[in-house]
């Protein structure tokens, strides 16, 4: 990559393809930037996260062909199965357009590359429900024109790209000004940026630039996203496990599995540890881990037959389970154990690991569809950022799919509540939807940046409080956030309060919260505590 | 013109003076406080029951009505009636109807015949096809038309209910099968209702407000309604949120608004409400 291709003119599918490369390199690169250009101060960016893997993921994939328009289709096709939260969506449908662009060409100079981003733009906004200017949209728009003028007699692609890269720049740098949410919280807009890095790392590539950037900063060590672990060298059995305990001896354990096997994640304190790992005996990892306490969520996967099922999906074969099957399949992505185990209770067939920073791309919600023993089913995205990739794994499967637009686990857990094994298809999604209305959702977290939004002050470190996803309040103890939501949540209308405590909160901590709220509201009777077992929000309260 | 008897037990929530109105004879049922034993509707009243059962003091359960009982009713009534139809709650709840068999196996011959009935439903459910029973033989219907019109009546008599916890229902062990569909929220107030005899859960709603809305679509789903009671345990100011919405579908001034008894009260817990519906026949 070191050779300057300045003088091409055009690029062949094999270049092409390297230059997609290049563009997840680099956007791979500014990951944590990316993630960090939140609205809200709240630690949950992952927009970048989002990006990386649906690009990352679609190029891994993809064989090469001499065929410009051949590679386009390939990297289009699989940005769609990998594609991951909205910001991911949207770019996948940037690359379906580009390929759309491309058809019938075998190599892409300016005028094919003008054509590409113009078919990308095009894709995108009908992507999009209500498009919003100063967003990836409007990147890819302005590029794409600008792209376009560059297309004169002679013209080679590297002004045509470069055209685009320094219009892309400027309309990302424009964005606080087209939103007014970015220009109160002081960022541009992470998805605008994200596509600028893309169309910058083809540019890079073109010109033989590094593709190393000068401070690439590791992502944010919060989350635990598994699905990054995962690399092309990749053997054995991918095994998953949670361990509850008491006093677990933590960095013993961790240190005993990272011994054991590659790509080893393991997250948690000494209650609860979740493992990831690839190994290839996985009894030995579990026999181990349970010698400190009982296992549950336990899920082994041969990643070798998983590579090959991917391009064969559902050839039968799946285990029925043992329990009878209902007419009407459900998959819930929800984040943390507590919340897994109280969906299954109320008979979610699948539940997908996911949820703020972990969004599940369209492959892993059409595989839980396609896995379900059902032919109707309904997923619950439980995050307004899955819904566009629940909605396209519902239009990619061939089963009868409807998506029950839940924005938090809550309102998920109040559809779920409401469904019915002896309704029909339609009567459950109509009174499922109805019934996220029944909810209202205070989240607790902590802020990691100093930010105003919405009239907010909010200070570094302070506690935050989120009412149905918009930021209410920051307070200096839990308690008083706690009072200022539940003053807000209409409980004269409310019947029952449910908390739902994270991974970092003891049920302790989280019943003398319960009993604050008992003595607060004293005549609302007694506060429903649930472990939840998420991640970044310490505590989630919900009054229906 | 032969002489019919309509026998039920307390577990049918019809109230002794209806009862009394329809020459209904009730065999109760017997309700167990601590280490006393009350005759439901005889010994203690719905209210002194309620108030025992919010204390929670004494550890409540019942028992069938036993089989000398019923032995007594019937050799009673042998000398007066030439026909007894004796009603029962569903023998998947309740003793009564196996306790009403072994009592007639003991009978000696006469010109008497008693028929046990497992009616397949409790609390107004059964009350509905009893007090229509009780109705036709004060019209003077033929023992024959009686026997099929209660078949009939028990096909076409439902009732629904939600509890506010359904610990009693635990307790009970009355929820054996449907516990395991309700989930692990521990608030849930599950709608259900008799099928083949059975507790079944068909709804889970986790309030009040939403439970009621639910007894109001049961009602509001048969094609045609006769009639309707209104049920509830201790709280009768949430009767008229179901009325509201019962109205525009079918008059809230004909609705009849009745008690749970002390025998289903003990399952179901304060709190509960129900609605029993009689769709009428052909």
């Amino acid at each position: 990559m070191t050779t300057s291709r300045s003088q091409a003119h055009c690029w062949s599918g094999a270049e092409l393809l390297d230059a997609f490369r290049a563009s997840a390199r680099w956007l791979e690169q500014h990951v944590a930037l990316l993630n960090a250009l939140n609205v809200f101060p709240v630690p949950d960016g992952d927009t970048g996260t989002n990006m990386s893997l649906t690009l990352n993921g679609a190029v891994h994939e993809v064989a090469p062909d001499a065929s410009c328009a051949v590679v386009a289709e390939r990297v289009g096709y699989w940005a769609l199965m990998r594609g991951r939260g909205n910001s991911g969506i949207i770019l996948s449908q940037v690359l379906r357009g580009w390929a759309q662009g491309l058809a019938g060409h075998g190599e892409m100079g300016a005028a094919e590359f003008a054509a590409a981003l113009a078919h990308a733009s095009a894709a995108a906004t009908k992507a999009v429900l209500k498009p919003v200017e100063g967003t990836m949209l409007t990147v890819i728009r302005e590029a794409s024109e600008a792209a376009q003028a560059a297309v004169q007699p002679g013209a080679t692609l590297e002004v045509a790209l470069a055209a685009a890269v320094q219009r892309a720049h400027e309309t990302v740098q424009r964005t606080p000004s087209l939103l007014p949410t970015l220009r109160e919280a002081g960022v541009v807009d992470a998805g605008a940026q994200g596509l600028l890095f893309v169309l910058e790392g083809m540019l890079r590539f073109l010109r033989g630039d590094t593709l190393e950037a000068p401070h690439a900063a590791e992502p944010s060590p919060g989350g635990v996203a598994f699905e990054d672990v995962h690399g092309p060298d990749d053997f054995g059995y991918c095994t998953n496990f949670i361990i509850s305990g008491s006093a677990m001896p933590f960095n013993d354990i961790r240190a005993a599995l990272a011994a054991m096997g590659q790509s080893v994640v393991v997250g948690g304190d000494g209650q609860m540890i979740k493992a990831h790992l690839h190994l290839l005996r996985p009894g030995d990892a579990l026999n181990y881990a349970v010698q400190w306490g009982a296992l549950s969520n336990i899920e082994i996967t041969n990643m070798d037959l998983q590579r090959a099922e991917l391009h064969h999906t559902t050839e039968a074969g799946h285990d029925e389970p043992d329990a009878e099957v209902r007419p009407i399949g459900i998959v819930a992505v929800l984040q943390g154990a507590g919340f897994a185990a109280i969906a299954q209770s109320l008979g979610a067939g699948a539940v997908i690991d996911g949820g703020a920073t972990m969004n599940p791309s369209t492959a892993d919600l059409l595989a839980a569809i396609e896995n379900l023993p059902q032919h109707e089913v309904i997923v619950l995205p439980n995050n307004r950022n899955i819904f566009m990739a629940a909605e396209q794994a519902a239009q990619l499967s061939e089963k009868k799919v409807a998506v029950v637009p839940s924005r938090t686990a809550p309102q998920g857990l109040a559809a779920l509540l409401r469904f019915n094994a002896q309704a029909d298809f339609d009567a459950n999604v109509n009174t499922m939807t109805n019934a996220l209305h029944d909810v209202v959702t205070a989240e607790i977290t902590t802020a990691v940046r100093d930010a105003t939004v919405d009239g907010v002050v909010v200070r570094a470190d302070q506690t935050i409080g989120l009412l149905d996803g918009v930021l209410i309040v920051a307070a200096d103890s839990v308690e008083n956030v706690v009072d200022m939501l539940l003053d807000r949540m209409d409980l004269a209308e409310r019947e029952i309060i449910t908390m739902y405590y994270g991974s970092a909160v003891n049920r302790d901590q989280a019943a003398a919260l319960a009993r604050h709220i008992e003595t607060r509201f004293a005549d609302f009777g007694d506060v429903e505590v649930q472990a939840g077992g998420q991640s970044l929000y310490q505590y989630v309260l919900s009054a229906e | 013109m032969p002489s019919i008897k309509i026998v039920t037990d307390s577990a049918a929530d019809i109230p002794i003076s209806l009862a009394h109105e329809l020459g209904i004879e009730i065999v109760p049922v017997h309700i167990h406080l601590g280490d006393q034993v009350y005759r439901a509707g005889l010994d203690i009243t719905a209210e002194q029951f309620y108030h025992a059962l919010q204390e929670g003091r004494a550890k409540v359960s019942t028992s069938a009505p036993p089989p000398v009982a019923f032995e007594q009713v019937y050799r009673r009534l042998a000398s007066d009636y030439d026909y007894v139809f004796s009603i029962h709650t569903s023998s998947r709840l309740s003793g009564a109807y196996h306790s009403a068999q072994q009592a007639r196996s003991r009978l000696p011959a006469s010109a008497t015949r008693t028929e046990i009935i497992d009616s397949k439903l409790a609390s107004m459910g059964l009350g509905l096809a009893v007090i229509h029973a009780a109705r036709a033989v004060r019209d003077g219907a033929a023992p024959d038309d009686v026997a099929q019109y209660i078949n009939a009546l028990c096909q076409h008599c439902h009732v629904v209910f939600f509890v506010d916890t359904i610990d009693y229902l635990e307790q009970s062990g009355r929820l054996s099968l449907a516990a395991s569909v309700l989930g692990s929220m521990q608030r849930i107030k599950p709608l259900m209702l008799l099928d083949e005899g059975e507790i079944v859960p068909y709804e889970r709603t986790r309030t009040r407000a939403k439970a009621i809305e639910g007894l109001f679509t049961f009602v509001e789903d048969f094609p045609s309604v006769k009639e309707v009671v209104a049920l509830y345990a201790t709280t009768p100011e949430d009767i008229d949120k179901l009325l509201e919405k019962v109205d525009p579908i079918f008059p809230r001034d004909e609705v009849q608004i009745m008690q749970f008894g002390p025998a289903i009260g003990a399952h179901l817990g304060p709190g509960a409400m129900g609605v029993a519906v009689f769709e009428g026949l052909e």
